[in-house]
C-alpha cells in the first residue's frame, strides 16, 4: 500500500469510527474518544521534534500546561470567551516555545533532554508556588465549557459528551492539517536531513537552527491547542497538568504508534487511551497487563504499530511458488 | 577584480591544545581551477577543510571567498554562497533513499518555495517534481541511478561515498571541496569519481580535492598543494611537485609518489 492509500484508508476508518460514536451516543465511549483526540494533538506535536527533527523534547507537556493555564486565567480572571482564550493559548505556547528554544536548541542529545525536562520541572513548581496567579496546588476551577460555531453545524458546546467530542475532533483535524502541510512543505525534508546527519545538512546549506525553531514553535503551538481544549473540557487546571505522567503517556503514544510517521502518533494516542479501558475487565491486573502489552509492542513493533504490515505476514505464511529448477548443464 | 582568486586562505592556523594542526597556512584558488591538496596522514588536510568550510574556528588567520571575509560565518551560510564540502568518512542521510538524499542536497535551491509548499500550490508541486527529476539526473551522473530507491545506509561503503558527492553536487556548488573522495572505493568506482570531477570542473565548478591516489592527483590537477606538519611545503604544477625535493622527503617511506 502506498502512503496515499494508507492515509485515505486511515481517514475513512477514522470518519467511520467517529460517526459510529456519535450514533451509539454512549457517554463513556465518547469520553475515551475525546481524551484520545486531545492527546493525539499532543502526540502529533511531540512527534515533530522527537520524530521528525530527532531532538527528544522530554518537557513537551510544558506547552500543554501553558495552554491550560492561559485558557483558565483568561476565561476566569479576564472574562474572555473560550474561543478567544484558545487562540491566545496557542500564541502563548508558541512564544514560550521560542524562548525555551533559545536555551535548549544550543544543546543536543542527553543535554537537550535534560534541559527540556528542567523547564517542565520549573513550570510545575511555579504553578504550585505562585499562588496569587495560579491559586497554587488547588488550581483554577470552574472554567467555562468550550463552545464555538462550526460552519454548517452551528453552535457546538462541550456541555454534553457529543459536543465535547466534536470539539476535540475539530482540534485534532486542525492539528492534522497543520502537521501535514508543514511536513509536506519542505520543512519535513529539512528536519529529516538534520535528524539523519546535521553536519551533512549544514554542508549543503540547511539552517539547522532555523528549522529547529520552526519545529519547536509548531510543536509548542499544538501543545497549547491540546492544553486549552483539555482545560475547557475538564473545567479545572491544577499544577498536575505539568505532571510527568502526562509526559510519559504522550511519549508512549508516539513510540507505540510510530516515531517520525504521520499516522503513528494518532493511532498511538487512541491505543494508549483505549487499551487500559478495555482491560478494566481484568480488574487489578489491568496495569500489569497493560505494561506487558507495551513491552510486547516495543519488541514486536519497534518502529511503531503503523509500521506493521500484517498482510505481508499473511503472504509470507502462504506456500511460495517453487523456485525454478536449475538448468541442467549438458556435456560440452 | 577579475584576477581576484575565488578562495584565498590567509595565515590560517589552528591549535588543538598543544598540537599545532595548521601553521600559518596561505594559498589561493582561482575560479575554474582543479587543485589537489596532498600530504601524509595527520598533515592537517581535513582540518584545513573544516576551517575553510566553517566547521571549526581558526586560532588565527582568515578565509576570503568571492571577495568576502568569511570569519565567523556558519557552515550553512558558506554553503549558500556555493562553498560546499564533502566528508572524509562517508556521510549520507542514512534513513532516506538515495534519491531523497540528493533531493535534500538541493533543499536550499528550493527554499523560496517553502511557503508555497505549505499551501500545496500547483507551482510548488511542479517544483518538487522537477527537483526529483534533477536528483535522478545527478544520480545518473554519479552512476548511482540503479540505487535511487535503496536506503542510503544499506548501500556499500563505496557507494555511500559517491552518494555523498551526489548530495554535494545537488546543492550546485561554485567551489566544491572533496575530502578523499576515492578513499574506500574500488578501482572502477575510483575511475568514475575522477571522471565526475573532471566533468564538473569542465562545467565551470572550481574543485579543491584532498586525494591520496597519485594517479588521480597527477592526471586531473591544474595545481597541487602539499601539506606537511600543518605547513605548505609545495604549491605548483603536478610535474614540478613530483620533482620537488621537500615533497619527496615528506613522503619518503609513506607512499610511492611516482
Ligand atoms: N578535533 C580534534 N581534536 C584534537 N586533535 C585533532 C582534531 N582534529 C584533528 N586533530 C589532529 O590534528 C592533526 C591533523 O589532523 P587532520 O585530520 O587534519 O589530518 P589529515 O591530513 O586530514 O590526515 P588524514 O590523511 O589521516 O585524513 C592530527 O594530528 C590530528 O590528530
Ligand atoms: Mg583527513
Amino acid at each position: 500500500m502506498s502512503a496515499r492509500v494508507r492515509i485515505s484508508l486511515g481517514l475513512a476508518v477514522a470518519t467511520g469510527a467517529a460517526a459510529a460514536l456519535f450514533i451509539v451516543d454512549d457517554a463513556y465511549l465518547m469520553r475515551i474518544a475525546t481524551l484520545g483526540a486531545i492527546f493525539a494533538i499532543l502526540a502529533l506535536g511531540l512527534n515533530l521534534t522527537a520524530g521528525h527533527l530527532g531532538l527528544f523534547d522530554f518537557g513537551y507537556i510544558l506547552y500543554f500546561g501553558i495552554g491550560g493555564y492561559t485558557t483558565a486565567l483568561l476565561t476566569l480572571r479576564a472574562g474572555w470567551s473560550w474561543e478567544a482564550a484558545l487562540v491566545a493559548s496557542v500564541l502563548m505556547s508558541v512564544a514560550v516555545g521560542l524562548l525555551v528554544g533559545v536555551v535548549v536548541l544550543r544543546l543536543r542529545g542527553p543535554y537537550f533532554v535534560i534541559a527540556t525536562f528542567s523547564f517542565l520541572t520549573v513550570a510545575y513548581y511555579v504553578a504550585i508556588n505562585w499562588k496569587e496567579v495560579t491559586n497554587g496546588p488547588l488550581g483554577l476551577i470552574g472554567l467555562p465549557a468550550p463552545a464555538f460555531n462550526l460552519p454548517a453545524i452551528g453552535r457546538v458546546e462541550a456541555l454534553d459528551p457529543a459536543g465535547a467530542l466534536a470539539i476535540a475532533l475539530t482540534g485534532l483535524l486542525i492539528a492534522v492539517a497543520v502537521v501535514w502541510r508543514v511536513v509536506e512543505s519542505g520543512a519535513g525534508r529539512a528536519w529529516h536531513a538534520i535528524r539523519d546527519n546535521e553536519d551533512l545538512a549544514a554542508s549543503v546549506g540547511i539552517d539547522a537552527t532555523a528549522y529547529a525553531f520552526l519545529a519547536l514553535a509548531v510543536s509548542a503551538g499544538l501543545g497549547g491547542l491540546g492544553g486549552s481544549i483539555y482545560a475547557g473540557y475538564v473545567g479545572i487546571v491544577t499544577p498536575e497538568i505539568f505532571a510527568f505522567g502526562h509526559m510519559v503517556n504522550v511519549l508512549l503514544m508516539v513510540v507505540i504508534g510510530g516515531t517520525g510517521t504521520f499516522l503513528g502518533p494518532i493511532v498511538g494516542a487512541f491505543l494508549v487511551e483505549t487499551v487500559p479501558e478495555l482491560l478494566r475487565v481484568a480488574e487489578s491486573f489491568r496495569l500489569p497487563i497493560f505494561g506487558l502489552l507495551l513491552i510486547a509492542a516495543i519488541l514486536f513493533a519497534p518502529q511503531g504499530v503503523v509500521s506493521l504490515r500484517p498482510w505481508r505476514a499473511l503472504r509470507a505464511g502462504r506456500p511460495r511458488v517453487p523456485p525454478v529448477p536449475p538448468v541442467e548443464e549438458g556435456p560440452a | 577584480m577579475t584576477d581576484a582568486p575565488l578562495l584565498a586562505v590567509q595565515g590560517l592556523s589552528r591549535r588543538f591544545g598543544g598540537l599545532v594542526a595548521l601553521d600559518d597556512l596561505t594559498f589561493a584558488i582561482r575560479q575554474g581551477e582543479l587543485v589537489s591538496l596532498i600530504g601524509p596522514n595527520g598533515a592537517g588536510k581535513t582540518t584545513a577543510f573544516n576551517l575553510i568550510a566553517g566547521f571549526l574556528a581558526p586560532t588565527s588567520g582568515r578565509v576570503v571567498y568571492a571577495g568576502r571575509d568569511l570569519t565567523g560565518m556558519a557552515p550553512h551560510r558558506r554553503a549558500r554562497l556555493g562553498l560546499v564540502r564533502t566528508f572524509q568518512q562517508a556521510a549520507v542521510f542514512g534513513d532516506q533513499t538515495a534519491v531523497d538524499c540528493v533531493v535534500a542536497g538541493s533543499h536550499v535551491r528550493a527554499e523560496a518555495g517553502i511557503q508555497a509548499g505549505f499551501f500545496g500550490t500547483p507551482g510548488a508541486r511542479r517544483d518538487e517534481a522537477s527537483r526529483y527529476e534533477a536528483a535522478l539526473e545527478v544520480l545518473r551522473l554519479c552512476g548511482l541511478d540503479s540505487r535511487a530507491t535503496s536506503r542510503a545506509s544499506d548501500l556499500p561503503y563505496g557507494e555511500q561515498k559517491v552518494l555523498g558527492i551526489a548530495i554535494a553536487l545537488a546543492s550546485r556548488p561554485r567551489l566544491l571541496m572533496l575530502d578523499e573522495p576515492t578513499a574506500g572505493l574500488n578501482a572502477v568506482e575510483s575511475e568514475s569519481v575522477s571522471a565526475i570531477l573532471d566533468r564538473i570542473n569542465e562545467q565551470g565548478v572550481t574543485v579543491f580535492v584532498v586525494e591520496h591516489d597519485m594517479r588521480v592527483v597527477m592526471g586531473l590537477s591544474d595545481r597541487v598543494i602539499v601539506l606537511d606538519h600543518g605547513q605548505v611545503i609545495a604549491d605548483d604544477t603536478p610535474d614540478r611537485v613530483r620533482a620537488d625535493d621537500a615533497v619527496i622527503r615528506a613522503y619518503l617511506g609513506d607512499f610511492d609518489i611516482a
